[in-house]
């Protein structure tokens, strides 16, 4: 019990379905999975059957935008505390708040949507939000208000996987999340009380270890992955290679720039 | 068409490639004149539009799909592939894994996505990052004519967006291939009355590299 307990390797931790790359991957993968359902709800709760976003003739596919807001948790939003009050709610809830995430933001930005007919104007539209949509004032009230079940997606998933069992990754599902017991959470693994440990708890089916790559002279990039600590908590810990300290932390980025990058950044690092 | 015979065609073109690999930055030399030495993950897919002036009769507006280079490990690239008419793929000259990997992209491309007349759509190799090429593996540069042929590649360029290198010719040779494949496809019998684009009469840009 006592000393750093090494992570089981990948080989005994259970991942949903099909991924062993990335971890948010996954978690898109499984969101992906009930992705059709994704524009139902996009029409339900918005009340948007004429949304452009949906409509087949403009072929623009959710995919083409909700993916940079989940596999990132919103940082790439151009608000600062709009992402933190976001991302809360995720760490608190569980990851289905990030479909009302998705959903609050198609509904604030409808209208302007609904005026553009050209793929060119609407994916930068809508993947580079403009800070007076995206604001804390204006998005938050409407995220609060949009609420998506996990009965809900739970509905839509065993539809998907009546449908076309092949593609619906399992493993995880949809609840908020509670105690745990993968491979490498053990039963004794207690939930904790602090946000810290309920952002792991969350997190946890999907993150459960991230790999550090061999860095290359060449390639560095900062790294962020789960460390077990003794008695089964675990930490954060980020990694950050000089160069790479060099590259994204370089004087007078605004930490805030500099978060975002690293957040960004370790979301497209192999599992292992 | 529109007023004075003038054409404007519309591309849908894919940047794919390993992760790091520099599509990001090509397309922002390529459409914006700029380069960043900070790395900087895509997620999902980005997207730009560049406006090219062929000729005098013919306007193209360039639709790039940049897809991040994780997305191969993933499932969701069809849906970012559908519909484009051309694609570049991109490896990194100092990483020999990102060029075992372009044959996985290619495939990945050939698999989902087809010209309307079932061909595949033609791709262009870039061997980026060609600044520092002392420092990469590719010994004799020749032996790519051969590999492109081998894979199907319609060209392939050395190509550095840092020092603005190769970039403007594979596009060029990218969009020729596609209008030569546009031709034959919206024209099928040419009965001389459509408005062509002038590649007969040799306008079309000299094809470096070609294999």
């Amino acid at each position: 019990e006592r000393g750093v307990r090494i992570p089981p390797r990948a080989g005994k931790v259970k991942l949903p379905g099909c991924c062993n790359f990335l971890p948010c991957l996954c978690l898109l993968t499984l969101v992906v999975a009930s992705l059709s359902s994704l524009s139902d709800m996009i029409r339900r709760m918005a009340q948007m059957q004429q949304n452009m976003i949906v409509r087949d003739s403009l072929s623009i596919h959710p995919l083409m935008y909700i993916t940079s807001w989940f596999m990132c948790l919103f940082t790439t939003l151009p608000c600062w505390d709009t992402v933190l009050a976001i991302c809360d709610l995720i760490f608190l809830e569980g990851y289905q708040r990030l479909f009302c995430g998705a959903l609050a933001i198609l509904e604030v930005c409808s209208a302007e949507l609904l005026a553009m007919d050209r793929i060119e104007a609407i994916l930068p539209f809508i993947q580079k939000l403009p800070s007076r949509l995206a604001s804390h004032q204006v998005l938050i009230p409407v995220l609060w208000r949009t609420s998506v079940t996990c009965v809900e997606l739970e509905r839509y998933r065993s539809i998907l996987l009546r449908d076309n069992p092949a593609t619906v990754p399992t493993g995880t599902d949809f609840k908020t999340p509670k105690k745990r017991r993968t491979a490498s959470s053990v039963a004794s693994t207690p939930v904790s009380r602090s946000l810290l440990g309920r952002i792991i708890t969350a997190l946890t089916p999907v993150l459960h270890e991230m790999y550090l790559p061999p860095v290359t002279q060449r390639f560095k990039l900062p790294l962020i992955y789960l460390k077990h600590l003794p008695g089964g908590k675990m930490r954060f810990v980020w990694m950050v290679t000089v160069n790479a300290t060099q590259s994204v932390c370089h004087p007078g980025r605004e930490r805030e720039t500099i978060w975002r990058t690293l957040i960004q950044n370790s979301m497209s690092l192999p599992l292992k | 068409m529109a007023a004075q015979g003038k054409k404007e065609h519309l591309y849908k073109i894919l940047v794919i490639g390993d992760l790091g690999t520099g599509k990001t930055s090509i397309i922002k030399r390529y459409v914006h004149q700029f380069f960043s030495p900070h790395y900087r993950a895509t997620i999902g897919v980005d997207f730009a539009l560049k406006v090219l002036n062929w000729d005098n009769s013919t306007t193209i507006r360039l639709q790039l799909w940049d897809i991040a280079g994780q997305e191969r490990f993933g499932n969701m690239t069809r849906v970012y592939y559908k519909e484009a008419v051309g694609a570049f793929v991109v490896f990194d000259v100092t990483r020999l894994s990102t060029f075992e990997a372009v044959q996985m992209w290619k495939a990945d491309l050939d698999n989902k996505v087809l010209l309307p007349n079932g061909k595949a759509i033609p791709a262009v190799l870039l061997a980026n990052k060609c600044d520092l090429a002392s420092e990469g593996f590719l010994g004799n540069i020749n032996q790519l004519d051969d590999y492109c042929r081998e894979k199907g590649f319609h060209a392939w360029f050395e190509t550095s967006a840092k020092e603005n290198i190769g970039i403007e010719e594979a596009a060029r040779s990218l969009v020729a291939k596609i209008l030569e494949n546009d031709e034959t496809i919206d024209h099928p019998q040419p009965d001389g009355d459509g408005i062509r684009v002038g590649e007969e009469d040799g306008r079309a840009p000299k094809k470096t590299k070609c294999c």
